[in-house]
């Protein structure tokens, strides 16, 4: 009798197992239930820029651009400048200035007179900005000629005999020779390679010279350029451009956000301003946000975080970049919440900026720190 | 062949104690600590719960220490617990299973009324897995969270007896144990990063209980009990972003909440008895560092239970020897529904106590079924079905011989 019971007893633990041994699959039931115990497990905040935000302009400046730039359109205008060591030679027969240019997009000015005038030699091509340009040493130029900045290909322009003995010299006294060039025409912006492009090209403005018994090519000591694009004076309006290097920065304040956070998405809104921004406010402008690892800003010497960056682009009159990774360094504390530096990507090879509302804007248009986390169920902690 | 019979008892104890947990609980256990557990045992569950009152050193009630006073035999008891939760709210419903071991406790007659015991039980119980879909601000996401884990005591009681009169007994309590939640998030947006963390919480602290069972005449026994709050210390990792090495880290403390009972219960020389018990705690001040948990409430139950037994001696026949228990309780669950009302819990039981090999070995099993809630008062409501089973093994260990 004892062991039926007992083997009752096993039939029985055997049902157990088997009963307990069906799938189960999670389900919504009770989702309310546990969201009603677990409130803003889940959150969304818009957080705006700390009124500290800045633009400032580097100091390599257009001296370390690939591009020069020369023109005059849509409120942008630019000279370039180009520094020659003087050579000993005898015997020369010609001389040409020598670039490949192309149209500035959006602004091609098609025909332009341009003017190669005298300037001094020593301009710092890290300094010289618009205020402080060399201007020439004569408004008489020392030649001009018609290019048509249409024409890819490289612009062979014949430097008269005259001028050809400011670079040459027949004894053995070196120096320096330095021109602007510049146009008086208007409506477009043309670009050529600077000496930063490629220093084994030729692509970049060169003299070549022709003697009866050889060709000598003298590549520029030095070049760059100037644009009338400066900082703005508006308190409302933050810029980054490229060529003459203006950057911005921009700090949020991020205490609100806890340590453990997930950072789900975060992105950077900003909004541009087209009145402020050149030279077409309607094209793609691409930019850059890096953070600064410093809780100081000290422009231009800014400390950043090299490892990581994010890219964005203006399509229209506002950016969203996805900065969530940032973010979440921060919270992290992974990263110094130093703020974040916006730079254009193009800031060696274009001439582009994009000015945008800063934190002294209305509310709906300063930049905006959009943050999507999530936190563990705080209830046992 | 009696080697048998306690080997065939062994491997059904073994297999249904430690053959793991597949299934899950139900999304009630995410509240708090997790669903109070501690069952006082099979045998008394077959009764609607009632064993504050109960000594009659047959069984030992996890609840009150004073029920070890009578016993004469060595005891050690084995439990498992089985829950099959059909849980509806006012859109749809699912079906869980929750099987596990529900503790073991072992008791030593030390001679001149005292006793000696000790055990393992589980205190509340965390396991559930729910996923749902929601949104915020306009942006949908997919979301699931998983919880195990619980408090467990160890426990240490000392029972004496003054002239089978009045009972004694002092539980120290060690309690520890962990609970762990993972949730996973996946937003619909292509630029979101989904979540998927953790956080480990482990606690111990020391709690005393202290219960007394009084016998006016053979037939009638009052019992109480009561256990102060405590101080949980508690320690959680929090495995946040992937980005961090290390998990953050957060000390503790939380204030496990007091409980009392008390009950009565009579029984006739024919081997039926009856009787009935209150229960009360505090889980409303249930409190993590400090901070309220929400909607936490007071749990209260009333449960009313009966027992036949007609022999006890080796020489009466089996069925005379096996007890037919009947019991029912109502109940405030100790978690307030999303609206803030209580949920009423209400379970009939029915229990047998089988006899093995010895008069003073026995197989408990207890059924019972019950409901949490209702749609219509709370949103959701729960049926269950509750199997309790657990081997007690009674010898002359440890018997003195002097």
């Amino acid at each position: 009798m004892t062991s039926k019971w007992s083997l009752a007893g096993c039939l029985l633990g055997v049902a157990f197992m088997c009963f307990q041994c069906g799938g189960y699959k999670a389900s919504p039931v009770g989702a309310q239930l546990f969201q009603g115990q677990n409130p803003n497990m889940e959150r969304h905040v818009t957080l705006t820029a700390a009124s500290s935000d800045t633009s400032y302009r580097i100091a390599v400046a257009c001296g370390g651009s690939s591009l020069l730039f020369i023109g005059n359109g849509r409120d942008l205008e630019a000279w370039t400048y180009v520094v020659f060591d003087t050579i000993t030679i005898d015997s020369l027969i010609k001389a040409t200035l020598s670039f490949q240019v192309r149209p500035y997009p959006v602004l091609n000015p098609g025909r332009v007179i341009l003017s190669i005038l005298p300037t001094g030699s020593t301009w710092d091509e890290t300094t010289m900005t618009w205020d402080n340009k060399i201007l020439p040493s004569s408004e008489t130029p020392l030649f001009q000629a018609e290019i048509n900045s249409a024409d890819t290909s490289s612009i062979d322009l014949d430097v008269p005999l005259d001028v050809l003995a400011t670079f040459v010299t027949k004894d053995t006294l070196t120096g320096r020779v330095g021109i602007l060039i510049k146009t008086e025409s208007t409506g477009g912006l043309f670009q050529m390679n600077s000496l930063e492009y490629s220093a084994s090209s030729t692509s970049y403005p060169h003299l070549t010279l022709y003697t009866a018994s050889d060709t000598l090519i003298v590549s520029p000591s030095k070049d760059t350029f100037v644009s009338n694009s400066e900082l703005s004076s508006r308190s409302d309006i933050l810029r980054i451009q490229d060529g003459i290097a203006e950057r911005s920065l921009l700090h949020f304040n991020i205490a609100g956000i806890p340590v453990e956070a997930t950072i789900n998405r975060a992105m950077l809104i900003l909004h541009a301003d087209p009145e402020a921004s050149v030279p077409d406010p309607s094209a793609m402008f691409f930019l850059a946000v890096s953070p600064v690892a410093d809780s100081v800003w000290t422009v231009p010497n800014l400390k950043l975080d090299s490892t990581w960056v994010a890219y964005g682009s203006f399509t229209g009159d506002s950016v969203a970049v996805t900065v969530t990774s940032l973010v979440q360094k921060w919270t992290s504390q992974t990263f110094l919440n130093g703020g974040m530096m916006l730079t254009g990507v193009l800031e060696k090879s274009d001439l582009a900026g994009r000015s945008f509302f800063s934190s002294s804007s209305d509310s709906a248009r300063m930049p905006r720190l959009d943050v999507y986390y999530s936190l563990a169920p705080s209830g046992r902690y | 062949m009696a080697y048998q019979k306690y080997a065939r008892l062994g491997i059904v104890i073994l297999l249904t104690a430690v053959f793991p947990p597949r299934s899950h609980s139900s999304v009630l256990s995410s509240a708090g600590l997790g669903l109070p557990a501690g069952d006082p045992g099979a045998r008394f569950m077959g009764m609607g719960g009632m064993s504050v009152a109960m000594a009659d050193g047959q069984t030992v009630s996890s609840l009150n220490p004073a029920s070890l006073h009578r016993i004469r035999l060595t005891q050690l008891a084995v439990q498992v617990v089985s829950d099959q939760v059909r849980f509806r709210d006012e859109s749809s419903s699912s079906t869980t299973t929750y099987m596990n071991f529900n503790g073991f406790s072992f008791a030593v007659p030390l001679g001149r009324g005292l006793s000696l015991g000790m055990g393992l039980v589980p205190r509340t119980r965390m396991d559930y897995w729910v996923s749902f879909s929601d949104s915020l601000d306009g942006e949908s996401y997919f979301k699931t969270v998983q919880g195990s884990g619980g408090l467990n005591s160890a426990e240490l009681t000392l029972a004496c007896d003054i002239r089978s009169v009045v009972g004694f007994g002092l539980t120290g309590q060690y309690f520890f144990g962990k609970i762990t939640e993972t949730w996973r998030l996946l937003f619909d947006g292509a630029q979101f990063t989904g979540t998927n963390n953790q956080i480990n919480t482990r606690g111990d602290g020391f709690g005393v209980t202290g219960g007394i069972i009084v016998h006016p005449s053979r037939a009638l026994s009052i019992g109480g009990v009561f256990r102060p709050s405590l101080r949980i210390s508690t320690s959680t990792e929090i495995f946040g972003s992937p980005l961090i090495a290390t998990p953050a880290t957060r000390s503790g403390n939380m204030n496990l909440p007091s409980f009392w009972s008390a009950g009565v219960r009579y029984e006739t020389p024919k081997g039926f008895s009856a009787g009935t018990e209150y229960f009360e705690e505090a889980w409303n001040d249930l409190s993590v560092n400090g901070r309220a948990v929400v909607r936490l409430q007071k749990r209260s139950r009333l449960a009313v239970g009966a027992e036949l037994m007609r022999g006890q001696l080796p020489t009466d026949g089996y069925f005379k020897r096996t007890a037919f228990r009947l019991g029912f309780y109502t109940e405030r669950f100790f978690l307030a529904d999303t609206r803030g009302g209580s949920i009423r819990e209400i379970m009939g039981t029915v229990g047998f106590g089988f006899p093995l090999v010895t008069s003073a070995s026995h197989l408990d099993i207890a059924l019972g079924f019950g409901r949490r809630g209702s749609i219509a008062d709370n949103g959701l409501s729960e049926n269950c079905f509750r199997v309790n089973l657990s081997a007690t093994i009674g010898e002359k260990w440890f018997e003195r011989k002097f």
